[in-house]
């Protein structure tokens, strides 16, 4: 009788083993979710108080091409955009006014009066507006990769990423002057670049601004290249800017204020010259597209702004955002 | 004399089933043969297909994975805000536990000299969860990578991991290039 | 004047071509390698190396393979040649000890079955030379000596048969219906490995989390159940689990030589009766069955018209649940699960192996044409795993229909597991003759 009920008893706990077997193997796993990992919620991190966006999106241009890194606004509202091969521009409108093709992958865009300057990986190609390859700069390091190009009308500024200076050059290709060097006699700190991201741009008292990305600050040079100031603290709240190295590109309004772009939470806000925060322009939910992109990718390529208030965005899905100011 | 002989017809029965086996058996280690690896090909997971979802911490056949987060020091940017080390929103922009990331402690820094700080991962310490690689991914130059530590892995038949991947990004792998490690190879090439 | 022209044209062109060069030159070195601004540390701080691992170098799984043959061999002489259980145990214990604990219990044939299987069915899954013996080697011995792999290699079996303390005689109804399970278990196995979906012998080997000392609960469960019950239903994995255990159970029936119970001519004494933990050792039958043999040829008639209506008719049934088999596959889990978010076109935060889909870049339609390729395997996979269930279902009617006239005690060559034990019951020495008969041995045998 005990061996009867010794039997039945391992039996049962055998079938029970072949249950919990089937029941494993033909159950759906249990669902992970982009909340219940990653701890440090870069979700709620990326989200913006809508109450605060003071630019409203008054056209999207639709490039037609992947792979754009540059954009910038020549002094008559053209839009210029760089990238795989290609330069393409575009009027207010919307309108393609024109395309050429150059000899290499681009990285940065700027113009000149009658130029236009691209970022040829290590060296800088000029180009007529035409699309006529004019010249084609040495490199001033092998390795180096141009981020940003600033033209004024004396000069031609291009920040080397690697190098981790800003190179002035004239206009016919001559090395000027190297500035950025961190030097204790006149304080300047020195670009700390710790990822491919250092932009530059000219400032309204025909300054020079750089992105300082390792100090989370933006530093003002003189056009000689001597450091004066900078503004920018280390924070996630809306008054500075957050992540190991930002803000990643930016662009100064006709009004002196700054446009600033952080990779990571993908946020554009609007700083007084001050460094004071104004407002957003846009944040992760303002850019979507049908296009394949990685999770992990910044959504913002570049931006720019025109000389008649808007900001241009070149976004990750190949399109141009323009904003314009809200009306108060 | 019927049963000697249906003995002897089972005798005949086996040996050609026996023979039919061994060669069934022969045919196929030669036929395999022809197209298998020496030595076992090991698991690896690709560092470009990531999305640090946090799977590779729970589903590892080990109770602590052998999947951990390997810093490739090569593309540090020796930051003292490192998003990978720090809470992207600190109380205070110190090192105190509170202001971590990393849920077991297994980043630790020194400093190296103005401004750069040197990070390093104590293996034992890690569950490969991904969070400093999502961030430091999100913000930095993605130099925390999550790969499969091969002297942890056991090298399972069909790799846990691999099975709930929800990217895929698993894959047995040579083990003459045991990992998929960007900005790594580019290393190893130079020297 | 003409030729300084030209030549001037063809210095521009030298110039072009050489620019060009330079160019292409240059934007290979800035975009080929992803490179980053090292920071430039004055204190001469030297960048650490990356911290990976180095792999165990290939030689050692052959070190294993090697000693995995002389054990296997060894055992073989102990079981046919020594005749000790006493040695098979120690062996067993050994191999208990390395291949289980030490070497984590992954020199593994049981699950070589499905490495086997997924090469024959996916030419691009290149299988481990090792794999390949591990798969043929215990055949092979099994083909010629039984199943001494059995014995005393197999880690799994080594575990449990430490446990059998107390073993319990089952049921023969209760012996062949759990006797099904292996089968199916096996079917199961090749067919998600035949689809590349699934490892499932190697995901629920019970044992291998205590030899790893980690495993999740359920299988920690699950192997505990085997063991506790083990100690009543001796080696219950091996029996009524093990899918490798079908293979060498069919080969082992026509194995060369076999384990005998008795070393020369068996006295009939009956002592080894009950020293069969795994009910394996086969019993005289009387004359008297002799008389039934008209009414079970009948029923063997009978079994052999319902062994195809049963292939036929579970070939069948699994058919219509192949889409209920094929949601093991990832692929075909996800396909579903995006066909589903597409239709219902709500708002819900869709699971992170969609969104994940989403960003590859990867179309809804390929994906589906390729779930539905997997889909078309399984469905014809369904209708031969059913098919297979159904003859083995046949069979085993067939079987208890068969009566072999056994005039001694004798192994079951397909179910005995040449662990021994019942030679050091048995009192016949080696070469002694038969004193007495016991039973009446039917004409015709008394010289075999």
């Amino acid at each position: 009788m005990r061996q009867k009920i010794t039997i039945v008893f391992s039996v049962l706990l055998l079938l029970l083993a072949v249950f919990l077997i089937a029941r494993d193997l033909f159950q759906k796993p249990a669902a992970l979710t982009n909340a219940s990992c990653c701890g440090d919620d870069l979700v709620s991190m990326k989200q913006i108080d809508v109450a605060l966006l003071g630019y409203t999106r008054t056209r999207t241009i639709e490039t037609g091409v992947k792979g754009l890194t540059g954009i910038t606004v020549d002094e008559n509202n053209r839009i210029f955009v760089c990238g795989n091969r290609q330069v393409l521009i575009f009027d207010q409108s919307g309108k393609k006014s024109g395309e050429f093709a150059v000899d290499s992958v681009t990285s940065c865009i700027a113009t000149g009066s009658n130029e236009i300057y691209l970022g040829f990986g290590s060296g800088i190609a000029c180009y007529t507006s035409a699309g006529e390859k004019k010249a084609l700069w040495k490199p001033f390091n092998k390795e180096g990769l141009i981020t940003s190009i600033a033209v004024n009308k004396d000069y031609i500024y291009a920040a080397d990423a690697v190098s981790k200076l800003i190179l002035k050059y004239s206009s016919d290709g001559r090395l000027a002057q190297e500035i950025g060097k961190k030097d204790t006699l006149t304080g300047a700190p020195g670009f700390i670049i710790p990822s491919l991201y250092f932009d530059i741009s000219f400032g309204d008292f025909n300054d020079l601004w750089a992105v300082n990305p390792g100090r989370l600050r933006l530093e003002n040079y003189t056009i000689a290249g001597h450091y004066e100031a900078g503004w920018g603290i280390a924070t996630s709240e809306n008054s500075g800017f957050t992540g190991c190295c930002n803000p990643a590109h930016f662009a100064i309004l006709p009004d002196g204020n700054f446009v600033t772009y952080e990779k990571g939470v993908d946020k554009i806000k609007v700083f007084d010259p001050t460094g004071r925060f104004l407002c957003f322009i846009a944040g992760a939910g303002s850019f979507k597209g049908n296009t394949d992109l990685q999770l992990n990718g910044n959504l913002v390529k570049d931006l720019a702004a025109g000389s008649d208030g808007f900001v241009y965005v070149l976004d990750a899905y190949s399109q141009i955002n323009i904003f314009r100011k809200k009306d108060r | 004399m019927d049963n000697t002989r249906k003995f002897k017809r089972r005798e005949f029965i086996n040996t050609s089933l026996r023979l039919g086996i061994g060669a069934g058996l022969g045919a196929i280690a030669i036929g395999l043969t022809t197209r298998s690896v020496e030595g076992k090909t090991l698991w690896q997971l690709d560092t470009s297909k990531c999305v640090q979802c946090g799977n590779c911490a729970i589903s590892c056949v080990k109770q602590v994975s052998a999947v951990k987060c390997i810093h490739v020091t090569d593309m540090c940017g020796y930051c003292d805000l490192c998003s990978g080390y720090l809470r992207s929103n600190p109380k205070d922009l110190n090192t105190a536990a509170e202001n971590r990331l990393c849920p077991t402690g297994a980043i630790s820094r020194h400093f190296i000299e103005e401004p750069y700080f040197e990070y390093k991962i104590t293996e034992e310490l890690c569950n490969g969860c991904g969070k400093c690689v999502k961030n430091c991914g999100a913000f930095g130059n993605g130099s925390l990578q999550l790969q499969i530590q091969q002297d942890q892995c056991l090298n399972c038949n069909q790799c846990a991991i691999a099975r709930t991947c929800p990217s895929q990004a698993f894959s047995r792998v040579d083990r003459d290039s045991p990992y998929i490690l960007k900005g790594f190879e580019s290393k190893k090439s130079k020297g | 004047m003409f030729f300084k022209h030209r030549r001037i044209a063809m210095k521009n062109r030298l110039q072009i071509i050489i620019l060009a060069l330079v160019i292409s030159l240059l934007t290979f070195n800035a975009f080929s390698i992803q490179r980053f601004p090292k920071p430039e540390f004055d204190s001469g701080y030297k960048t650490p190396a990356v911290q990976v691992s180095k792999i165990q170098p290939a030689v050692f799984e052959f070190l294993d393979l090697g000693l995995f043959i002389l054990i296997m061999s060894l055992v073989t002489w102990m079981v046919l040649k020594k005749r000790s259980r006493k040695g098979v145990f120690w062996i067993s214990v050994f191999s208990l000890l390395y291949f289980g604990f030490y070497r984590n219990g992954c020199i593994c044939p049981v699950g070589s079955v499905q490495n086997i299987t997924m090469a024959i069915f996916n030419p691009g899954y290149t299988i481990p030379l090792t794999a390949i013996a591990f798969f043929i080697i215990p055949l092979g011995f099994t083909l010629f000596f039984g199943r001494t792999f059995c014995a005393g290699v197999c880690p799994l079996g080594a575990i449990q048969d430490l446990f059998a303390f107390r073993p319990i005689s089952l049921k023969p109804w209760i012996r062949y219906l759990f006797g099904l399970i292996p089968f199916i278990y096996l079917g199961l196995a090749i067919l998600y490995s035949a689809t590349a979906t699934d490892f499932i012998i190697c995901r629920y080997d019970p044992f291998v989390g205590f030899f790893r000392h980690n495993a999740s609960s359920m299988m920690f469960a699950i192997g505990g159940i085997l063991l506790v019950t083990g100690i009543f239903i001796a080696r219950p994995y091996c029996r009524f689990f093990c899918p490798y255990g079908v293979l060498l159970n069919l080969v082992s029936r026509v194995s060369r030589r076999h384990l005998s119970i008795a070393p020369s001519a068996c006295i009939n004494c009956r002592l080894c009766e009950n020293s069969c933990p795994y009910d394996a050792i086969d019993k005289p039958t009387g004359l008297e069955v002799k008389n039934d043999n008209r009414e079970l040829v009948k029923r063997l008639i009978v079994y052999w018209f319902i062994t195809p209506a049963l292939v036929v008719l579970l070939g069948w049934t699994a058919s219509k649940y192949h889409d209920s088999l094929a949601l093991v596959n990832f692929k075909v889990r996800l396909a579903k699960e995006i066909m589903l978010l597409e239709k219902t076109e709500s708002n819900v935060t869709p699971p992170i192996e969609v969104t994940t889909f989403r960003s590859s870049g990867v179309s809804n339609e390929a994906l589906y044409s390729e779930a539905a390729a997997i889909l078309e395997k399984f469905r014809i996979g369904s209708w031969i795993l059913g098919g297979f269930i159904g003859l083995v279902f046949g069979m085993t009617l067939a079987r208890l229909t068969i009566y072999r006239y056994k005039n001694d005690y004798t192994a079951n060559k397909g179910l005995c597991l040449s662990c021994a034990r019942c030679v050091e019951y048995c009192p016949v020495k080696e070469g002694d003759t038969v004193e007495t008969e016991v039973v009446p041995v039917p004409v015709g045998l008394e010289n075999p």
